[in-house]
């Protein structure tokens, strides 16, 4: 059971993959290592649904997840932040708002939860997708340092 | 004095909590539903055509992407079918390893309806989120159960959506006991939870709602039927599977991209009500007990039985993967060799929502010529329809628009309809003017 999970919600198609691709560029820029074994983990997640299960255990969690808008490079989002719909279409139709709402509502999920959002275009081709991620590895590393940082303060205050 | 007439016009442009997309029109005038139309818009997903040309061993990987619910039972029907064309009989082991892959779809997709999707309806909720705060223990048991049949379906799929791990002719590989023995604790531990479950469904306050209606189910001499090579019905029928054709017809309306379905003409129903209602005395006797115990009775004609139905087959699913788990069955090579020819076999398991019927011809090489796929919810777009005209009659129509909209989609959520899976045809009937 690692404390803080970063979680890569997607699938292998196109823009939706970028989430995979952050996950799998971390992995290999070794971002575990630089913490006390044990403590953080990186995973890949299709369904949002699966989050509750994803989260379970842990006291910090990151969600890296395409965000809708080329213009927009690395955003971080609170849960609340997300737009919910309350009358949801389907199982498919469970996006991370909705699932992380629900979490919150069962009192489940970590005490620090963020979302970090990649903007992409969502016609991009699936090479275009992978260069942007890498483009943005370097923000998005900054932002995961950042908020593992603070949930580690807040940890010690308590 | 006179009196004007009520008229009355619901529409629901889109339902919510069904999978897939599609729309509810109903006209009432003085007290008479005149017009009812399901409306299933979602495009059509022509995957029979897609098939065509493309090598066997191809197949599995390709129908999973029918549905992201129920993937398992696309690719064990097509197996079966082919199997069948190739003369392949694949051996008794592997079929547990199959059934339990199966376990794990059952509960995941049966786990999810009943709590995310239909029990807000009768507890009066608009979401399962808003239930969550009344209800947290119910929906972390169902979320909990749905993770337990994701990760069986992990565990022989390599992944729980789309699985990659089944082929014609039995799995790529089977897990170590290394892998599977956390499984099986899991397992042992939500048999508790599981019978919770179906006192808790039998407890809510469903629509007593008694209607006739012809229930279809596989007959599976093994057992409880998730698997069968003849298909039953609670009106006489029993017939191979093969002979399907013979006696179900599908229809095209023009509202609709999915088909619907007819036994002799007339709408039935497919699914775990159906399945309880022909196969209950085939459930082990412990799940039958539980049965008992809730006060439900099965044959039951009230279609809101639906979500106990569900309930025990959460129940049986658990049972079931544990009994498979615990033995284990030994198998050497996980697969039996395929030697295609050209041929044609049909394949008929249930899907957690009712019986899913494949038809594959073959040529020499082993390519699909051919391929019909059946799914469960274009069977049940019929019965739904029947079922919202008299569950609507019941509930009477002189009351308010909201009123009369809600019971209508509860009546279509009770189904657990999958619109995406449905939506696979197209017929394209040309008229051509004389030249």
């Amino acid at each position: 059971m690692t404390a803080v999970r970063i979680i890569g919600v997607g699938s292998p198609q196109a823009a939706d993959s970028a989430g995979w691709i952050a996950i799998e560029a971390l992995e290999r820029q070794g971002l575990a290592a630089q913490y006390p074994a044990g403590m953080l983990s990186l995973r890949q997640c299709r369904a949002p649904v699966h989050l509750y299960q994803a989260l379970a255990g842990s006291q910090c969690g990151i969600i890296v997840d395409a965000l809708a808008g080329a213009a927009t490079p690395v955003l971080r989002l609170t849960p609340e932040q997300l737009q919910t719909r309350s009358d949801l279409a389907s199982v498919h139709g469970i996006g991370v708002g909705e699932a992380l709402a629900l979490i919150q509502a069962l009192g489940s999920g970590p005490a620090a939860l963020t979302v970090l959002g990649i903007g992409i275009d969502v016609q991009a081709a699936p090479a275009l997708v992978e260069q942007r991620v890498v483009e943005l590895l370097p923000v998005l590393s900054q932002c995961i340092v950042r908020i593992i940082a603070e949930y580690v303060a807040a940890a010690e205050q308590t | 004095m006179t009196e004007r007439k009520r008229e009355v016009r619901i529409q629901v442009p889109v339902l919510t909590r069904v999978e897939g997309e599609g729309a509810l029109d109903i006209a009432i005038h003085d007290q008479e539903i005149t017009e009812l139309r399901l409306r299933i818009f979602e495009p059509p997903r022509l995957f029979e055509k897609f098939l065509e040309g493309r090598d066997y061993q191809e197949v599995p990987d390709l129908v999973a992407r029918i549905c992201g619910i129920c993937p398992v039972a696309y690719q064990m029907s097509a197996a079966q079918a082919l199997e069948n064309a190739f003369a392949v009989k694949v051996p008794a082991a592997v079929h547990e390893w199959r059934r339990l892959f199966y376990c794990g779809e059952w509960l995941q997709s049966h786990a999810l309806h009943i709590h995310l999707l239909a029990a807000p309806d009768f507890l009066g909720f608009n979401s399962v989120t808003e239930m969550a705060g009344k209800y947290p223990d119910e929906v972390r048991r169902g979320l909990r159960l749905q993770t337990l049949g994701n990760d069986i379906m992990e565990l022989l799929g390599a992944r729980s959506v789309h699985p990659v791990g089944a082929r014609i002719g039995g799995f790529h590989s089977l897990p170590t006991a290394e892998k599977y023995a956390p499984l099986l604790q899991r397992l042992r531990d939500a048999h508790d939870e599981a019978r919770a479950l179906v006192l808790w469904t039998a407890g809510l306050p469903l629509p007593d709602d008694e209607q006739d209606f012809c229930s279809v189910a596989l007959h599976d001499r093994a057992g409880y039927g998730m698997y069968g090579d003849r298909l039953i019905s609670s009106e006489g029928l029993n017939i191979a599977i093969d002979e399907y054709p013979q006696h179900f017809s599908e229809f095209q309306v023009p509202y609709s991209t999915a088909l619907h379905g007819g036994l002799h003409g007339r709408p039935y129903l497919v699914g775990p009500l159906a399945r309880l209602n022909l196969n209950a005395a085939r459930l082990p006797r412990g799940v039958q007990e539980v049965i008992e115990a809730s006060g439900v009775c099965f044959p039951s004609r009230n279609m809101f039985h639906s979500i106990v139905a569900r309930a025990v087959e959460v129940l049986f699913a658990v049972q079931e993967a544990t009994r498979i788990l615990a033995a284990a069955p030994a198998v050497d090579v996980p697969y039996v060799e395929i030697r295609p020819r050209a041929g044609a076999g049909v394949g008929c398991t249930e899907a957690p929502r009712g019986i899913l019927w494949h038809r594959y011809e073959t040529g020499d090489d082993g390519r699909i010529r051919s391929a019909r796929i059946v799914p469960p919810t274009s069977q049940n777009q019929a019965r739904i329809e029947q079922d919202l005209r008299n569950a609507l009659q019941a509930f009477g129509l002189d009351r308010d628009e909201p009123a009369l909209r809600l019971h209508a989609e509860t009546v279509i959520r009770n189904y657990d309809p999958c619109i995406s899976c449905a939506t696979h045809f197209l017929r394209l009937n040309i008229k051509r003017s004389p030249t």
